[in-house]
């Protein structure tokens, strides 16, 4: 369960997040939405703890484990996170993307670990290439599987369909739902109100830095932001044209 | 007589003349080296108005021509101060001073140029700050520093000749010597070219492999 209490974050004079407070329970595949600029890239950042608030605080409960960004303790591996690009390191190959973190953490089964997640997101007829060597949704397989190689407990994903066809976006989509069922919270940030309206269990409106709207299924049904009002409607008009 | 009899004939003049040009690019390229990367994380630790006051003579050290730098070291400097140097040290001097703003800009762009995001991949995925810098960060940057590194090298070996005009018996002022003596200029030049050449391209052709080995397409599709 994440906490976030007034927590508020800016990036010099621009403020990007105001006084954010809510609960997001873990469990299932949780989505971000909300418009460009809205905060929902920052406040993934500040649920991995790559970034701190400036004010306020944020906690995160993991089993008997507990994060508090104002003590500094890092929760990397358990929660990881997937960037919406250069999400791999280009001097490696994708085995190497995935074995390094598996070496540098002394786990001693690592082959039979890569070659579990090679069959699992199958990537096999590529492991060995670089990463520019791929396509983008590929290599966003092959970021995916170096996160699942870890075991974590939570995985947030931003912008997890940028740049990917349709049939990518149905083979990770797949993964992410295999990932869900194997046990690892998903926190994903979309812009695909499809994706949410398929496979969110919860969902998250973040609107001018703060959240707007939390909820289950039920809030697709009775919109209660602007945001979301809007793209409801645009995805009505779409599907009664069509 | 061609340009191989005349090597061979005052070879080891010519030899004493490479061993004090590659005196002078070695310790120049160690030494440049060392302090321009120490000069760089300086800036790094201690920013603000370091990086701009390095910046801003880093700036004016590559503006200036290294003929005109030699020369204020070998004249000026040496009056104002009312010491005499020898020529050596003065174009190792100068040398240095050239090469160590130099590598400082190549390490300073490096360091700008790298994506933060490399590093925070490395983090979220539980890596230790030693194994960010060991396996990430440090090959990263050798791959983009090392081509112009090189090149800079290079330009530091064809830059030493200037310090044949203050009088250190380098190859080119022994070059000038022998042909003072025998007068076979285009024998005794062609010579000098293919001593270069050897030296010179070679460090080109070695940072043009650097370049497309490590200069990879960094882009993912």
């Amino acid at each position: 369960m994440y906490t976030l209490e007034h927590v508020m974050k800016s990036y010099g004079a621009n403020v990007v997040l105001k006084d954010v407070n809510c609960r997001i329970p873990l469990g299932g595949l949780v989505t971000i939405m909300g418009p460009s600029g809205a905060g929902k890239s920052t406040l993934l950042r500040l649920l991995s703890f790559l970034e701190t608030p400036d004010f306020g605080y944020l906690h995160l409960q993991l089993d008997a484990h507990h994060f508090d960004s104002r003590k500094g303790e890092k929760p990397w591996p358990k929660v990881t996170l997937v960037f919406q690009r250069q999400f791999l390191w280009p001097h490696l190959t994708l085995r190497d993307n995935i074995a390094l973190p598996l070496k540098t953490a002394g786990l001693s089964n690592i082959c039979s670990r890569i070659e579990d997640v090679t069959n699992l997101f199958d990537m096999s007829s590529f492991i060995d290439r670089y990463p520019n060597e791929v396509s983008a949704g590929q290599a966003q397989r092959v970021a995916l599987a170096r996160a699942f190689a870890l075991e974590p407990q939570v995985i947030l994903l931003d912008e997890a369909h940028f740049g990917l066809d349709l049939e990518q976006q149905k083979t990770l989509n797949d993964h992410l739902i295999a990932l869900r069922d194997s046990g690892v919270a998903l926190i994903v940030v979309t812009h695909s109100l499809d994706f949410a309206r398929k496979f969110a269990d919860r969902i998250v409106v973040v609107e001018n830095g703060s959240i707007a709207e939390l909820g289950g299924q039920v809030i697709l049904k009775n919109p209660a932001s602007a945001y979301l009002r809007r793209a409801v409607g645009l995805s009505e008009v779409g599907s009664k044209g069509c | 007589m061609n340009a191989f009899d005349v090597l061979w004939q005052y070879r080891q003049a010519f030899f004493d003349g490479l061993v004090v040009t590659c005196e002078l690019v070695i310790l120049t390229a160690v030494g440049g080296s060392i302090a321009g990367i120490a000069l760089e994380w300086a800036c790094t630790q201690f920013g603000g108005h370091l990086r701009r006051g390095v910046d801003a003579v880093a700036f004016c050290v590559s503006a200036i021509p290294a003929l005109v730098i030699l020369f204020w070291f070998h004249y000026p400097a040496q009056a104002m101060v009312g010491v005499v140097v020898p020529p050596f040290w003065t174009a190792l001097t100068t040398l240095l001073i050239i090469n160590v703003f130099a590598v400082y800009r190549i390490v300073a762009d490096a360091v700008q140029d790298f994506p933060k995001q490399y590093v925070a991949i490395g983090m979220v995925c539980g890596l230790k700050r030693t194994h960010i810098i060991r396996y990430i960060q440090l090959p990263l940057l050798l791959r983009s520093a090392l081509p112009r590194w090189v090149d800079q090298q290079v330009v530091i070996l064809q830059t030493s000749v200037f310090a044949s005009l203050i009088g250190v018996e380098e190859t080119f002022r022994v070059a000038q010597r022998i042909n003072s003596v025998v007068y076979h200029p285009v024998v005794i030049y062609t010579s000098m070219a293919l001593i270069f050449l050897a030296t010179a391209g070679g460090g080109m052709y070695c940072a043009q492999i650097l370049r497309s080995k490590f200069h990879r397409d960094l882009s993912e599709r």
